[in-house]
């Protein structure tokens, strides 16, 4: 039927993968480039109270040094609420704060060494659960908890009547699960070449997923036009969602303005492992009504999403998540209500799997523990409670192309199982 | 001693990004000797965009996908790209690629009518060639077209797009809204051994059966599959970066040596992978997303499997061997007590 | 201090100047400005670095450049002969092992050196031999069938000689 689609055809770039001669912008080197190395807040909250650059700027080998007084906009991201470099208070602990431009790492490293700095260290708070609480230190001037719509506290989504749904249940079963900060690490940390082109456009060479995504973004920062900044990659060392973020891309390109050389801004493992953004912290505390016949009648699922000092992502992670963590079940009593809360801590990035799989985690661990209850296998209590087609999944999304039962069919035949005649016999057709 | 035990997830997971609204734009320019430059600002990331989007277009065009160059290196050469997430590419890459070579097979029509003197109408393009209707032996290849136009000073450049329709805005209070309309599906079986004295768990057989719609290219696809495995399997038993958050925030994972991604000793001794047959609706040749589906199912399938084995739930992931360990002392304490 | 460092890479004689503190994996790429080998960690951990020297795969990053004096040093630069891939790229480019790439000239060395001296191995063995390599794409069990491929003989026989032992 297809000529082309369907074969098994080698990766377009796998001859030059094999060979070394792929390039990544961590291989990019230009002439007379300079290297840039930034200060970290040491602090996972602090206050600046004041910054001297003016020796750093005189140390040797060094043609840049840069602070918030030096970025044009200072607000980047997808939510455009993270500073360049770091504003009067630091929101969590690696946050760039200055950033030097010099002919090498040492002469950089020396450079920021000069700079004089008084902090005021202020109080964090670092578990999700404290910061919800009035009264808790707070993250951002607007306050810990995020406002949905600019109001509600919560996400919501609310589908037939729960409390219904919890009367017509045999078993009611409750669960809690929480999963971890994650790091996306690919094998190419974070790196950006900048300069300024013949034409004095900026060029960035950029590890982005997106790169019209960074450009918009940071043409905001840089307060240039489309046609005088150009980003440059396309061919990464690994993404899995970390290289949304931007991470480098905004510093080397203040510093080739600054300096009008090239500048080579690479993350190290350590640096991109403490400092970039990350898969965040979630909690889910599920509540199910089951019937005998395996039926789940019921559900409420609360969540609790850390975003880290700023939002980066993680709006949207909580969003996806919130249509998703009921899971490919059909359930007609359904309420959930997720909250996002700041912390200081590194903000939260998109990481493959992105705001879902963490909640499958959750659902995909009760649906077991439900299966139990009620006495029936893991294979039954999904197949009982599967999606068809034209069902409505938990959003209001009439499916169009649905597969739970024939995944599920296929592999119990790989894995072994044998399945009733009757679950033999279904179909995601109604 | 070691115990066995299975576990098994099931998951479906939209194409595109939340919402809908994310375009892209595919040009298909056509080089004096009838090769085809493609250009779209995607990253190639390991996931096979490249070639995958060069196969769509090769479809679309009817010719072979040896054809073509593409273009995805920078803003100001390749065309518009939203993003290169959400499992997004394939489906939305795909449809402006279509739009794209229905663009060019028109604009080729168009100046091979002048070239041999035919109204628009009477023209067929098929696989590479334009010809009269009436007559296949009239046909132009790509390659004379290419020459044609080129040399004759018209510029012969297929352009097309894709917008996912925008979901309506979300309801506030019931959250309704169409997060995508092509949503893709699997369910994973994992066997797991445990060691009850050590907690260490490891993945000895995996089963995958996904619907992510026509497989494109199943090289790139099983690609996809086995890495989601391996970091599903990482999310399950090893990643961690602050292990005693929310306690303790500084103790902190910095490289590879305390932040453990899984290697070839922790890749189960057994996998297998299948598609199935499946068609969906809007996407390129019946088409879904498949990159983030792939690493959903492993960790709880293992937390299951776990469960299984030994009788004790992983609540926090991920199951390290302490925390399986801590786990399994905890039951025991408590049996004895009850005992 | 730096001095002049001389070895063999890739069967050509390089001299380059190298600090005390610079690791072969420094040398290469910013002395040599041979970028086939790449930094993932800078520590030992990932092998993405991995070169061959005097027969043996090491983790360049690890190793001090002014070790390397009068050796040879292999990377995937001088693995294929002209346009002829070496089996072992061969394998793992038609089974489509590498995904982004990154840690592919690594893997491929590690191969090399584990293929020289344990030409028809388990697939255990070789796991075993390439878990210094991580892959973060997770492409690992193209990677084990490829090799395997590669000691069946379905790209060919292993040139002759030890790679690196000029």
């Amino acid at each position: 039927m297809f000529n082309s689609v369907g074969k098994r055809v080698p990766r377009y770039d796998g001859i030059g993968h094999v060979t070394g001669r792929t390039q990544y912008v961590s291989d990019v080197r230009m002439p007379d480039m300079l290297t840039c190395k930034t200060l970290r807040c040491p602090y996972h909250k602090a206050r600046i109270k004041s910054i001297d650059v003016s020796e750093a700027k005189k140390s040797q080998g060094v043609y840049a040094v840069i602070t918030k007084d030096n970025v044009p906009h200072n607000l980047f991201a997808m939510v455009p609420d993270h500073h360049v470099l770091a504003e009067e208070i630091t929101r969590y602990k690696g946050q760039n704060i200055a950033a030097a431009a010099a002919v090498n790492k040492d002469a950089a490293l020396d450079a920021l060494a000069k700079i004089k700095i008084e902090y005021e260290e202020l109080e964090p708070v670092i578990d999700p659960e404290e910061a919800v609480k009035d009264g808790a230190p707070q993250v951002r001037p607007e306050g810990n908890n995020h406002l949905f719509d600019g109001k509600s506290l919560t996400r919501k989504i609310r589908r037939g009547n729960v409390e219904e749904g919890f009367k017509e249940a045999d078993f009611i079963v409750e669960g809690r699960y929480t999963t971890p900060s994650q790091e996306h690490a690919p094998m190419e940390t974070c790196c950006s070449v900048a300069y300024l082109d013949a034409s004095g456009k900026l060029v960035i060479h950029s590890k982005a997923q997106g790169l019209y995504f960074a450009q918009g973004d940071l043409a905001n920062v840089f307060q240039l036009p489309l046609n005088k900044l150009k980003f440059v990659g396309g061919t990464i060392g690994g993404g899995f969602g970390g290289m949304n973020s931007i991470h480098t891309d905004h510093i080397a390109g203040l510093l080739a303005l600054a300096t009008g050389k090239p500048v080579r801004f690479a993350m190290t493992r350590e640096e991109e492992t403490l400092f970039s953004t990350i898969r965040s912290p979630w909690i889910f505390k599920i509540k199910d009504g089951i019937r005998k016949d395996g039926v789940i009648t019921a559900r409420h699922v609360e969540v609790l999403h850390d975003c880290g000092a700023y939002t980066e992502l993680g709006l949207y992670a909580v969003e996806k998540n919130a249509n998703l963590i009921a899971g490919a079940n059909l359930i007609k009593n359904l309420a959930v209500d997720s909250r996002m809360v700041y912390t200081n801590k590194m903000p939260s990035g998109s990481m493959r799997g992105f705001g879902v799989n963490v909640g499958q985690y959750a659902e995909q661990v009760q649906l077991d523990r439900l299966a139990r209850a009620v006495g029936i296998s893991p294979m039954e209590i999904r197949f009982i409670n599967a999606f068809h087609v034209g069902d409505k999944n938990h959003t209001g999304n009439e499916l169009a192309s649905v597969s739970t039962i024939e995944t599920l069919q296929k592999v119990a035949a790989m894995s072994g199982q044998k399945l009733p005649e009757k679950y033999l016999a279904m179909s995601s057709a109604k | 001693m070691i115990k066995k035990g299975r576990g098994m997830a099931t998951v479906y997971y939209p194409t595109g990004f939340n919402g809908g609204g994310d375009p892209d734009l595919v040009s298909l320019r056509i080089k004096t000797d009838g090769t085809i430059d493609m250009t779209n600002a995607s990253c190639e990331m390991g996931q096979g965009f490249k070639v995958v989007a060069i196969q769509m277009a090769a479809e679309a065009l009817g010719v072979p996908e040896t054809l073509f160059t593409i273009d995805n290196s920078n803003t100001d050469t390749a065309a518009f790209s939203m993003d290169t997430a959400g499992s997004r590419s394939t489906y939305i890459v795909g449809l402006a690629a279509i739009s794209a070579a229905e663009d060019l097979t028109k604009k080729i029509k168009v100046f091979a009518s002048a070239s041999l003197g035919v109204d628009v109408s009477e023209l067929k393009y098929e696989a590479g060639k334009v010809f009269k209707a009436s007559d296949p032996n009239s046909a132009m290849t790509l390659a004379q077209i290419g020459a044609a136009s080129t040399y004759g000073g018209t510029f012969i450049i297929g352009v097309g797009g894709f917008l996912p329709p925008p979901g309506p805005p979300r309801d506030p209070e019931t959250g309704a809204t169409i997060p995508s309309r092509s949503m893709a599906w699997g369910s994973t079986v994992i066997d797991v051994e445990v060691d009850d004295e050590t907690g260490v768990v490891e993945v000895v057989n995996l089963y995958d059966c996904y619907d992510i719609g026509t497989v494109i290219n199943p090289l790139m696809a099983e690609g996809q599959v086995d890495g989601g495995d391996v970091q599903g399997i990482g999310m399950g038993l090893f990643e961690n970066l602050s292990p005693y958050f929310p306690k303790n925030i500084d103790i902190y994972a910095s490289n590879y040596t305390d932040y453990i991604i899984p290697t070839f000793m922790d890749i189960p001794k057994h996998s297998e992978i299948e598609f199935i047959q499946s068609h969906d609706p809007y996407g390129p040749f019946g088409a879904k997303g498949c990159g983030e589906m792939v690493t959903n199912t492993q960790a709880p399938a293992i937390v299951n499997a776990i469960y299984d084995a030994v009788g004790v739930l992983v609540e926090s992931l991920p199951a390290t061997p302490e925390n399986v360990l801590r786990l399994i002392d905890e039951k025991n304490r408590a049996e004895t007590k009850a005992g | 201090m730096s001095q002049i460092l001389k070895f063999y890479l890739n069967g050509n004689p390089v001299q380059v100047a190298a600090g005390d503190a610079d690791t072969l994996l420094d040398v290469l790429r910013e002395g040599l400005g041979f970028t086939s080998p790449k930094c993932g960690c800078n520590h030992g951990d990932c092998g993405a670095c991995t070169v061959i020297l005097n027969g043996y795969s090491v983790k360049s990053c690890t190793v001090l450049a002014l070790t390397a004096e009068g050796k040879n040093v292999c990377t995937v630069d001088g693995l294929a002969d002209g346009d002829k891939l070496h089996p072992v790229q061969r394998a793992f480019h038609e089974y489509g092992a590498p995904q982004c790439g990154y840690c592919t000239p690594g893997m491929v060395m590690a191969a090399v050196s584990f293929l020289n001296r344990n030409p028809s191995p388990t697939e255990d063995e070789v796991k075993e031999a390439l878990s210094g390599n991580l892959c973060r794409c997770g492409g690992y069990k193209k990677y084990v069938q490829a090799v395997m491929a590669t000691a069946r003989g379905e790209f060919g026989p292993l040139p002759e000689g030890s790679v690196g032992n000029v």
